[in-house]
C-alpha cells in the first residue's frame, strides 16, 4: 500500500497536557573588537583593547551563562535547547547567516532567551521581529529595558525576568498557555456541538476559541459512543456503524482490563454502596472513552449528560460519565461535566498551574439570611438531611459558598500524591453509575483556588477561597460538595455572574500564577 | 603600603614571573606534570600571593588577590564584584583572563578560547598549555 495511505490512519496516542515542555532556546551574542582603539563605548588599556581578550571574556561569560541556564528553570515545565552562541565584531553588521543561525531550531523552539556581551540589541530586534516567536531576557544593565520595549513597540511579544523565581513563574504559564494550544478535546455530541442543553454558559463560539488558543475539538455522536462501549469483537456489528471495519467497540480482553480497574477501584475504598456489575459498567464506558481518545488524539473530554439523559440512554446502559470524569481528571486529562468547556479549559489551566487533579461543581453562595442557609438545593439534588446537618456544622459563617458535583478527585493535594480516602456510591438512587465520594470536611481550612473563563472568551474568573464544609459523602447523585468561604460571597457572586456555573477548584493557593497565565493568555483577569 | 614598596613589589612579580616562563621555555615538549609548577609560580606571582594559598581553582586564585589588595573578605568580593564594563564581564574574569593571555603571550602559544574557558583548575589550564608547547 502507498505509505502516504498508510500514514493517513497512523495516530500518536494521547499526549497529556501535564506532560508539555517549554522548549527555550537560549542565545548568546558575543561582540568582539577586530581593532584595538578606545572610545566613548569601548573602555580599558593595554591588553583589555586587543580582540583575543575580547574573546577570551566573551568565552567566560557564555560559559557560565550556559552553566546558569542549564540548571536555573524548573526541569518540569522547561526544556532548555542548546545554546547557540552567535559572534559580531564593531561593525555591527546584521548578516543572513547569523539570523538563521539563531532561527535554526525555531521549529521546536517556544521561546527565545538571550544574553549578552556587549550591545547586539538591534540584532535581537530584527531576529525577533522576523521570527515572529516570544523573546526574553534576564534583567541586565541595560539590555532588557532596550530591547523588550523596542521589541514591545514593534509588536513581538517579550518578557524581562528580575530573577530565576520571575523566569520559572513566567515560564511555567507560557507551558501552560503551550498545552493548552495543544488540547484536543474529545466532545461528545447529540445535538449542538457548540452549546448542551444545560451548559448554555459555555463558550459563544468553539471556532473563536481554536482560534484564540489553539485547543482543538474532536466530536463524537454519543449513540456512536454509547455502542463503542459494548463489548464486541468485531466492530462491524456495531449498531451505529453497521459494516465499518474500523469501530472501536471494546473488545473482551479491554472489558476485563474494565473488571481489573472496577475491582481495584472498590478494593482500595473505604466503602462501597454498590453492586459491583453497577461499578464494572461505568468502567465499561471509561475504558471505552479511553480508547476512543487514544484513537482520535485526544487529552481532554466532556460530555453533555442531560442531552443525553434525555435519551434515556444512560438509564439504559446503567452508567453515568461522572466516574469517567474523576478518573480523567485523577490522570492529568481535563474532562468537564455537562459539555462545559470554558469550565474545561479552566480546569486545564489550574491542573496545569498546580498540578493537582480539579473539582468541578454547580457553584453558588449559600449566605445566612433569617437563620437559613439560602439557595443550597434540598430535597432530589441535596439530601435534605446532610444539607440540614451541614447548616449547624457551619454555623454563623459569613461569606460561605458550595460547588457541588459528583466528581471529585482522591489526589487532592497533587499528581502522584498519595492517595486520600474515598467511598463508592452510585449516582442514580436505582444503584447505576459509580461515583467516587469524598469528605471535604477532612480538609477544613484548606486554600482553594477557582477559575473560569467567560462565555466570549476573553476573561477569566480566578478566586481564591478556603474550605469551611463539605457535603453529600454519604449520599447519591450530584449531592457531593464543598463548603468555602471567600472575601466577599456578595461580590463573588456579582463577577460569577459574567462567568458561569460550574467553577472549577484545585487546592493551593495560585492566584499568583493564575492571574500571569490570564494575562499571557491576553485575557482580562477578574480575580475574586 | 607605601608607593615605592609597591613598585618594589612588582618589579619582583614580573621577575619572578619572567623566571617561571623561562624555565617552561626551557623544556623541549614538557608535559603537565613539568609545566604544572612553573605556572602555579607565574600566577601566583602575578596575582601578588604566595605560597601559602592552597586552592588550584584559578578563579579562587583571582578571588583571593582581589580581596587581598582590597582588604575585603572574598564573600565581599563576590558580592561586590559587578560587572564594571560593557560586555558585563567582573573583575575576577577581567583579570584572569588578562593574566591567561599574558602568559600565553610570553611562550609565544594561542590556546584556543572554548579550550581556555573549560580550564577550571592551574592543572587544566597546565594540561592545556603542555599540548601547545
Amino acid at each position: 500500500m502507498d505509505p502516504r495511505v498508510e500514514n493517513a490512519m497512523m495516530t500518536t496516542g494521547m499526549k497529556k497536557a501535564i506532560d508539555v515542555k517549554l522548549n527555550v532556546q537560549p542565545i548568546f551574542v558575543a561582540l568582539y573588537h577586530e581593532h584595538v582603539f578606545e572610545g566613548p563605548c569601548r573602555f580599558g588599556a593595554g591588553d583589555e583593547l586587543k580582540k583575543e581578550y575580547d574573546l577570551a571574556l566573551d568565552a567566560m561569560i557564555y560559559d557560565r551563562t550556559k552553566e546558569a541556564w542549564a540548571t536555573m528553570f524548573d526541569p518540569q515545565n522547561v526544556n532548555v535547547l542548546e545554546p547557540i552562541i552567535i559572534y559580531r565584531d564593531e561593525t555591527f553588521l546584521t548578516t543572513d547567516w547569523m539570523l538563521e543561525e539563531m532561527g535554526k531550531t525555531s521549529k521546536e523552539t517556544d521561546v527565545y532567551l538571550f544574553a549578552t556581551a556587549s550591545r547586539p540589541y538591534d540584532l535581537i530586534v530584527e531576529f525577533a521581529q522576523r521570527i515572529g516567536k516570544p523573546i526574553c531576557m534576564m534583567q541586565d544593565c541595560c539590555g532588557s529595558s532596550i530591547v523588550i520595549p523596542a521589541c514591545r513597540a514593534r509588536g513581538v511579544e517579550c518578557y524581562a525576568f528580575t530573577d530565576v523565581e520571575d523566569a520559572n513563574l513566567t515560564f511555567s504559564v507560557l507551558r501552560v498557555r503551550k498545552a493548552l494550544s495543544e488540547l484536543k478535546v474529545l466532545a461528545v455530541v447529540r445535538n449542538n456541538s457548540n452549546v448542551s442543553i444545560s451548559a448554555p454558559d459555555s463558550f459563544v463560539s468553539l471556532e473563536d476559541v481554536t482560534m484564540k488558543f489553539g485547543a482543538r475539538f474532536r466530536f463524537i455522536n454519543v449513540h456512536e459512543l454509547m455502542d463503542y462501549s459494548h463489548v464486541n469483537n468485531d466492530s462491524t456489528q456495531n449498531y451505529t456503524t453497521p459494516g465499518r471495519h474500523d469501530g472501536m467497540n471494546i473488545t473482551e480482553e479491554e472489558m476485563k482490563e474494565a473488571e481489573a480497574m472496577a475491582d481495584e477501584f472498590i478494593a482500595k475504598a473505604d466503602e462501597c454502596h454498590m453492586e459491583r456489575d453497577m461499578v464494572v459498567n461505568t468502567f465499561r464506558i471509561y475504558r471505552t472513552i479511553q480508547k476512543v481518545m487514544n484513537a482520535y488524539e485526544c487529552n481532554a473530554f466532556t460530555a453533555p449528560c442531560p442531552d443525553v439523559c434525555a435519551t434515556r440512554r444512560i438509564n439504559e446502559e446503567k452508567f453515568t460519565f461522572c466516574l469517567t470524569h474523576t478518573l480523567n481528571n485523577e490522570n492529568g486529562i481535563p474532562s468537564a461535566c455537562e459539555y462545559d468547556v470554558p469550565a474545561l479549559f479552566a480546569a486545564m489551566l489550574l491542573q496545569n498551574v498546580s498540578r493537582c487533579p480539579s473539582y468541578q461543581g454547580n457553584t453558588i453562595t449559600a449566605p445566612k439570611i433569617g437563620g437559613i442557609r439560602q439557595f443550597v438545593p434540598r430535597g432530589a439534588l441535596l439530601n435534605i438531611e446532610s444539607v440540614q446537618k451541614a447548616d449547624v456544622e457551619l454555623g454563623d459563617l459569613e461569606n460561605v459558598c458550595l460547588t457541588f458535583h459528583a466528581v471529585p478527585t482522591r489526589f487532592p493535594k497533587g499528581f502522584g500524591t498519595e492517595m486520600e480516602p474515598y467511598s463508592i456510591r452510585s449516582f442514580a438512587h436505582s444503584g447505576f453509575g459509580a461515583t467516587v465520594r469524598y469528605d471535604f470536611k477532612r480538609d477544613i481550612g484548606q486554600t482553594i483556588t477557582m477559575a473560569r473563563f467567560d462565555p466570549t472568551g476573553t476573561k477569566l474568573l480566578v478566586a481564591k477561597g478556603t474550605i469551611c464544609g463539605g457535603v453529600g459523602y454519604g449520599d447519591r447523585n450530584c449531592s457531593e460538595g464543598v463548603f468555602f468561604q471567600v472575601e466577599n460571597s456578595s461580590d463573588f457572586f456579582q463577577k460569577q455572574l459574567n462567568f458561569g456555573n460550574h467553577i472549577p477548584l484545585v487546592y493551593g493557593d495560585w492566584m499568583k500564577e493564575m492571574i500571569r497565565l490570564g494575562e499571557v493568555l491576553g485575557l482580562e483577569v477578574i480575580t475574586a | 603600603m607605601s608607593y615605592l614598596n609597591v613598585l618594589k613589589r612588582l618589579k619582583a612579580a614580573d621577575e619572578v614571573s619572567a623566571a617561571e616562563v623561562k624555565a617552561i621555555l626551557s623544556m623541549d615538549h614538557p608535559s603537565e606534570g613539568q609545566v604544572y609548577p612553573h605556572l602555579r609560580g607565574y600566577l601566583l606571582s602575578r596575582f601578588l600571593l604566595d605560597d601559602s594559598v592552597q586552592t588550584d581553582d584559578l578563579k579562587k586564585l583571582v578571588s583571593s588577590s582581589i580581596s587581598k589588595s582590597l582588604e575585603i573578605s572574598e564573600g565581599d568580593l563576590d558580592v561586590t564584584d559587578l560587572s564594571d564594563r560593557c560586555i558585563s564581564a567582573p573583575s575576577v574574569e577581567t583579570k584572569l583572563a588578562l593574566a591567561m593571555l599574558k602568559f600565553e603571550e610570553a611562550l609565544g602559544i594561542k590556546v584556543d578560547v572554548m579550550e581556555r574557558v573549560n580550564c577550571v583548575t592551574v592543572a587544566d589550564y597546565a594540561g592545556v598549555v603542555s599540548r601547545y608547547l
